[in-house]
């Protein structure tokens, strides 16, 4: 009898130290802040594929602190184990949101200068174009095409300042290719003139 | 007899830990389930299917609470037979939404081409128009602003952004509307059977004036861009022609850079002339006179603006734009000089095709 009752009261005694562990708190509110903050940088827009996976990471370190909650025996070890696993990639993919936005931002600003050369190269070389006969009404529409580029060009800065850097980049290179056709046009019809 | 109690108790504790401490594996429902989540995130569901993706995760949701239930009862109670059950609806219920998904991705793709293709078929006809006719009105930076914008709406259908891509496509009509309404008047009349009519029976009558007296006659169109001389009715030589800069109107005041339309005469010649040489015709005749005067009263047009004059046949090429005149290559106007008199009647019209390109064109557009 009064070994049962040593028994029992090892028991209680293990099941109430077990009891009594609590959830990580702390490590929760790091890797949530460490989300938020590969969020807050774009993580959603940039690197949308891992940040899926981050979120999906801390969602399974959630359910696993809810399944220990329930228990009698709680034990946390499992869910601190995959919140580190999920802040350090969140701190991750913060750190890689940054560098691709940056490339991109980069991209597109450089997208933007090639298109403004190419559409102001174009505007010169429509002013000094060989009026020879045939080309005024081609001159025309060609600076009408120009007037619609340097109109659209106009859009891409604030593109960027959005953060819209892939559409500002395909919108920058679309405008540089139609400027740089002029251009050729008008080179081809100065060296066809330069033959005669 | 305690003890025996202690004993078989013990051994029945040390049997339940030894079987139920291993812990059953987890359905293979779930898995399936979560990776078939991801797809559907990657297929846009969210976006194209949004109320039925929310009834997907709502019911993804509840069988993780119920595996959470399951994971958190004693080893031994743990029963993952309705887990894999509501895992495995899930699972039935998405794989139903990725065909949904799938088809509404289609039509929404589908539906941005065919407008976007629809706009770009309207642009390239203007374009093609302008190229053709080489009326400056007809290029508008308008058209190569909507051209960009339909480009921007196709990327942005690629990257799943059907509102945003419905948005850009809107703009482009928008503006690719305005030009036809800015242009639409001065096409119309030249699709208009009516007014084709009288410029073909100007032009009949013209001929069987030439045909009776043995007159040459220059007979020029404008939508054809061709100017003919004719002897005693029958056709001599066809030259391309250019015309002002808006041709397409009937010239009404001086620095509309119109080309007029009607009957007219040479009445002199210029051997020496700044675009090559060159044949004057009597602009204003008194119908445009009758036209102007009408068009002042009415405040159509400026009150300091006059008529206009100084309408020649000259050279400087077949196709560049004039202020108005009707421009030959030099080799044609020196034919065409070579062979015309003082007095040679001039007459010009619209056209006398009633399938002309601009006819053709509004159908298009329309």
């Amino acid at each position: 009898m009064k070994n049962l009752l040593v028994l029992i009261a090892g028991l209680a005694l293990v099941s109430s130290l077990a009891g009594c562990a609590k959830p990580p708190q702390e490590e929760m509110n790091g890797t949530k802040a460490a989300i938020e903050a590969a969020a807050a940088e774009g993580s959603a827009k940039y690197v949308a594929e891992d940040n899926k996976k981050v979120n999906d990471e801390y969602a399974a370190a959630l359910e696993e602190i809810k399944v220990q909650e329930a228990k009698w025996f709680k034990n946390y070890d499992k869910a601190k184990q995959l919140l580190a696993q999920a802040k350090a990639d969140a701190d991750a993919l913060k750190a890689k949101t940054a560098t691709v936005k940056e490339e991109l931002k980069q991209e597109a600003v450089a997208a933007f200068a090639e298109a403004t050369t190419a559409v102001t190269d174009a505007k010169a070389k429509l002013e000094t174009a060989p009026k020879g006969k045939g080309s005024a009404a081609d001159i025309e529409a060609m600076k009408a095409d120009a007037a619609g580029m340097e109109a659209e060009l106009a859009t891409i800065e604030p593109l960027i300042e959005q953060g819209e850097f892939v559409a500002a980049s395909e919108k920058a290179a679309s405008i540089r290719d139609r400027a740089n056709a002029i251009s050729t046009q008008i080179d081809e019809a100065a060296a066809k003139k330069a033959r005669k | 007899m305690k003890c025996s109690r202690l004993k078989r108790g013990l051994l029945l504790t040390v049997l339940l830990v030894v079987t139920g401490c291993s812990e059953p594996p987890a359905p293979t429902e779930i898995q399936l389930a979560l990776a078939q989540e991801t797809e559907l995130w990657r297929a846009g569901a969210s976006i194209y299917t949004p109320e039925s993706y929310q009834q997907y995760l709502s019911a993804l949701n509840s069988a993780r609470d119920l595996y959470t239930r399951e994971r958190s009862r004693m080893v031994w109670f743990r029963d993952y037979q309705p887990v894999a059950q509501s895992f495995a609806q899930v699972h039935a219920m998405g794989e139903k939404m990725q065909g949904e998904v799938q088809s509404v991705a289609l039509q929404q793709s589908t539906e941005i081409t065919q407008t976007a293709d629809a706009l770009e078929k309207r642009i390239i006809l203007l374009k093609e128009l302008s190229g053709t006719l080489k009326d400056r009105r007809l290029a508008m930076r308008k058209l190569t602003q909507a051209d960009i914008r339909i480009e921007d709406a196709r990327r942005l259908a690629k990257e799943r952004r059907s509102k945003e891509a419905n948005e850009k496509l809107e703009a482009a009509r928008i503006d690719i509307d305005a030009v036809i309404k800015t242009i639409r008047p001065l096409l119309e009349r030249f699709a208009d059977r009516q007014q084709i009519a009288r410029w073909k029976a100007q032009v009949d009558q013209a001929l069987a004036e030439s045909r009776r007296e043995g007159k040459d006659l220059i007979i020029v169109r404008k939508v054809d861009r061709q100017l003919t001389l004719y002897r005693k009715g029958g056709r001599v030589r066809d030259f391309n022609a250019g015309f002002g800069f808006n041709f397409l109107a009937d010239k009404l005041y001086s620095g509309d850079k119109a080309t007029p339309e009607g009957e007219y005469k040479i009445v002199k010649k210029l051997p020496y002339s700044r675009f090559y040489k060159a044949l004057l015709i009597d602009y204003p005749n008194q119908e445009d006179q009758q036209r102007f005067a009408l068009a002042k009263k009415k405040k159509l047009i400026p009150a300091n603006v006059g008529i206009g004059n100084l309408i020649e046949i000259h050279g400087g090429g077949d196709d560049s734009m004039t202020n108005g005149c009707i421009s030959l290559q030099d080799h044609h106007i020196t034919d065409l000089f070579d062979q015309v008199d003082v007095g040679t009647p001039v007459l010009i019209v619209g056209t006398i095709d009633y399938d002309n390109i601009i006819a053709s064109a509004l159908r298009g557009l329309n």
